[in-house]
């Protein structure tokens, strides 16, 4: 009980006004820890200066450093604009949004209202291909991403009842095929009918929350989905991110909620999802990696 | 001064959100007419379609006169990355148009060994030949899986 009120007023203290630069520090850091699992040479005034706005804080709050760290970033995305994925994006974005404040008078508010609208965007964008796929609204999408992708190999075998050699021989496959090119040869995969409904389940599952989290942040009404709309936000979050961690988006939407977040206990649960992500994040997929590789392990 | 003070609010309460949603847009429509991947682009289609830029295959093929002989691009990548790297192949694979597709077909008939030398050597004997690449995407039916061509194969004349 101790240990509780110690991390509020801890995290309290962190909040303390002016909420604005705690968020300027975080997004910082952020900044120079994102994207080093894909090094490439361009990323390296950005980290250099993310390095210097961390070691000298006086720079966090200046305006000429925010606009040095929008040029990095603006250039890096237009160098590398097919390759980057989503929320390398948004970090750019984010980066814009707060040059933009540090410049305006009113610092605060503009990180809010921007805040909430990068979010509800992103998730109504992210919504609308769903639909405009069509592999999502039939299960294919998540039913070969179960069978293939070796990070959901988790939900495979929770969810659909496979093997984790069934969906090694699955992969395997699909390497071959792709890489001798064989395109006129349709290839069979491994499933189970488990599998398929529950790629069903999870498709209408992520439709919806993913729908809810864009209208609450888009609209201000209905006023009680507006009212919900963090709580929303940190359902997609922890029921997502557990079955398939994405550390860098995480990180940058919970940095975002904070600054827009209703009150301040909501705050506090965006700041401690953000500062325990590296523990809770990689906690299911490492249980399960243990059990199966130890306790199910037959030599 | 209202009126500037008012263009000032709404860039710095706008020009961001603005910015995203014009950037959404360009990428569906470019996904929708020269078959960009659906998981770049900053368009939020990831985790949306199958089509993914690394479960994607380019094909090429040199036709000539008495007959066709595949390459399989993946093997030049590994093999002779000076010819094709690993960058250049990811983003033709990506963002396989027509002019991306000619280049890199140029590149492999101007330095690729094997291919030069066959052309090389259909030209001396006065036939014809040319090579075709043509891009494809990963499908699945619930049961296989199977390619699809994104787009007609593409001719490349050095």
């Amino acid at each position: 009980m101790n240990l509780i009120k110690r991390w509020n007023s801890w995290l309290h203290h962190l909040m303390e006004p002016p909420l604005y630069l705690l968020i300027l520090r975080l997004t910082t850091i952020l900044l120079l820890l994102h994207g080093i699992d894909h090094w490439v040479w361009t990323m390296l005034p950005e980290k250099l200066l993310a390095s210097a706005m961390l070691i000298y804080p006086k720079l966090i709050r200046n305006r000429w450093t925010w606009l040095g760290m929008s040029l990095c970033l603006v250039v890096n995305n237009l160098w590398h604009w097919s390759r980057l994925v989503n929320h390398e994006y948004i970090y750019t974005y984010w980066v814009l949004v707060c040059a933009i404040a540090v410049w305006s008078s009113t610092p605060e508010k503009i990180l809010r209202w921007n805040a909430r609208w990068l979010i509800g965007i992103c998730f109504f964008f992210a919504t609308l291909w769903k639909f405009l796929g069509g592999e999502y609204l039939d299960g294919s999408f998540l039913h070969l991403t179960f069978l293939l992708d070796s990070r959901l190999a988790m939900g495979a075998v929770l969810f659909g009842g496979l093997d984790l050699a069934t969906l090694a021989e699955n992969r395997q496959i699909f390497e071959t095929m792709q890489a001798s090119a064989n395109v006129f040869d349709p290839q069979e995969l491994a499933t189970t009918p488990r599998m398929a409904t529950a790629s069903m389940v999870l498709s209408y599952w992520t439709i919806l929350i993913e729908g809810l989290v864009a209208a609450s942040f888009l609209l201000t009404v209905p006023r009680w989905l507006y009212q919900k709309r963090d709580w929303l936000l940190l359902i997609f979050v922890l029921t997502t991110y557990a079955v398939i961690p994405v550390l860098g988006f995480g990180a940058l939407l919970m940095v975002m909620g904070l600054i827009q977040a209703k009150n301040s206990l909501i705050g506090r649960i965006y700041l401690g999802l953000l500062i325990f992500m590296p523990v809770w994040m990689p906690l299911p997929q490492g249980i399960f990696w243990v059990i199966q590789n130890f306790l199910f392990h037959h030599p | 001064m209202s009126h500037n003070y008012s263009l000032l609010k709404l860039f710095k309460l706008g020009a961001v959100p603005a910015l995203m949603s014009a950037v959404a847009i360009r990428q569906i429509v470019l996904v929708h007419t020269v078959g960009l991947s659906p998981w770049h682009g900053g368009g939020y289609g990831m985790f949306a379609s199958i089509d993914r830029d690394e479960r994607r295959v380019v094909t090429a093929q040199l036709i000539d006169c008495n007959h066709t002989q595949d390459f399989a691009l993946q093997d030049i990548v590994a093999d002779s990355p000076e010819v094709l790297g690993p960058e250049a192949y990811t983003h033709v694979s990506t963002f396989p148009t027509t002019a991306q597709l000619r280049r890199v077909g140029r590149r492999l008939l101007d330095s690729d060994d094997q291919i030069a030398e066959i052309y090389a050597a259909n030209r001396e004997q006065s036939c014809r030949s040319e090579l075709q690449l043509q891009p494809w995407r990963l499908t699945y039916d619930g049961r296989a899986i199977a390619y699809e061509p994104l787009s007609a194969p593409v001719e490349v004349q050095p």
